[in-house]
């Protein structure tokens, strides 16, 4: 083994050995700047963009996450848009139903016990 | 290994930025939609206008409510959408039915109607729905 090591050892060009003796007698927090070199702003670089990338991934949805992440459905029947509809699950819901029963049950307080 | 380790963080920066394109990028006014666009989002409720007609004077009617609600009556609307949607279909019908007669009520029989309602057993609620109930 320690033949082998020896060997090895003078395969290695003198700058090479130079490097392992200075990064051997360093501190390990230097050896890691001194490994890095010319290359930190790289490092810097792809540090910030995982960031960057986790924060993207992680940011809360335009309804806060509470709603239903379905993909907006805006209502286009007679003729135009509302702004309100792109919240809702499915246009079509809309107008299935009278708006002013969904009024009426979101006023209902004690709700006649309808939901049980 | 010398060849990742530069183009890993160009990489990096390039998903990013898409990420971050992404993340911002709003869709437009409808006026500014494709015509590709407009058609998928027309296309459900053309369907179905085209598929009941006897419920096209219903449909239009409720459109045409929604559109003169006050935002804040849509806001309560949008709660008790999500409230009807969790109900069974025998809670939907009731709630129908029991909105039905309670607009066409005075303050006063609401609140005794809605008492009553309290107290049925499923067997008088049932009675009731028969009696007061519309069909669509």
């Amino acid at each position: 083994m320690r033949v082998l090591h020896h060997a090895a050892g003078h395969s290695l060009s003198a700058t090479t050995l130079a490097r392992l003796r200075t990064a051997r007698h360093s501190p390990p927090g230097s050896r890691f700047a001194s490994r890095l070199g010319s290359r930190w702003p790289w490092f810097a670089a792809s540090l910030a963009s995982l960031v960057l990338l986790v924060a993207v991934g992680v940011q809360p949805g335009p309804q806060g996450g509470t709603e239903p992440t379905q993909a907006p459905a805006r209502l286009a029947a007679a003729g135009y848009v509302d702004e309100f509809e792109s919240a809702y699950p499915s246009a079509l819901a809309a107008l299935d139903e009278d708006p002013d029963l969904y009024v009426w049950l979101a006023s209902e307080s004690q709700p006649m016990t309808l939901e049980q | 290994m010398n060849l990742l380790t530069r183009a890993l963080p160009l990489m990096l920066l390039l998903l990013s930025s898409a990420a971050m394109a992404q993340s911002n990028d709003a869709l437009p006014d409808w006026d500014r939609l494709t015509p590709a666009q407009r058609e998928e989002m027309v296309a459900p409720v053309r369907e179905r206008w085209n598929a009941e007609p006897a419920q096209r004077a219903r449909m239009l009617r409720n459109a045409q409510r929604w559109k003169a609600m006050t935002p804040e009556q849509r806001r309560e609307a949008r709660q008790g959408m999500h409230r009807f949607r969790d109900m069974s279909p025998q809670r939907r019908q009731e709630a129908r039915a029991l909105f039905e007669r309670m607009r066409a009520l005075e303050p006063r029989e609401r609140a005794q109607l809605r008492e009553r309602w309290q107290t049925m057993s499923p067997e008088e609620r049932k009675q009731w729905m028969q009696q007061n109930a519309t069909p669509r």
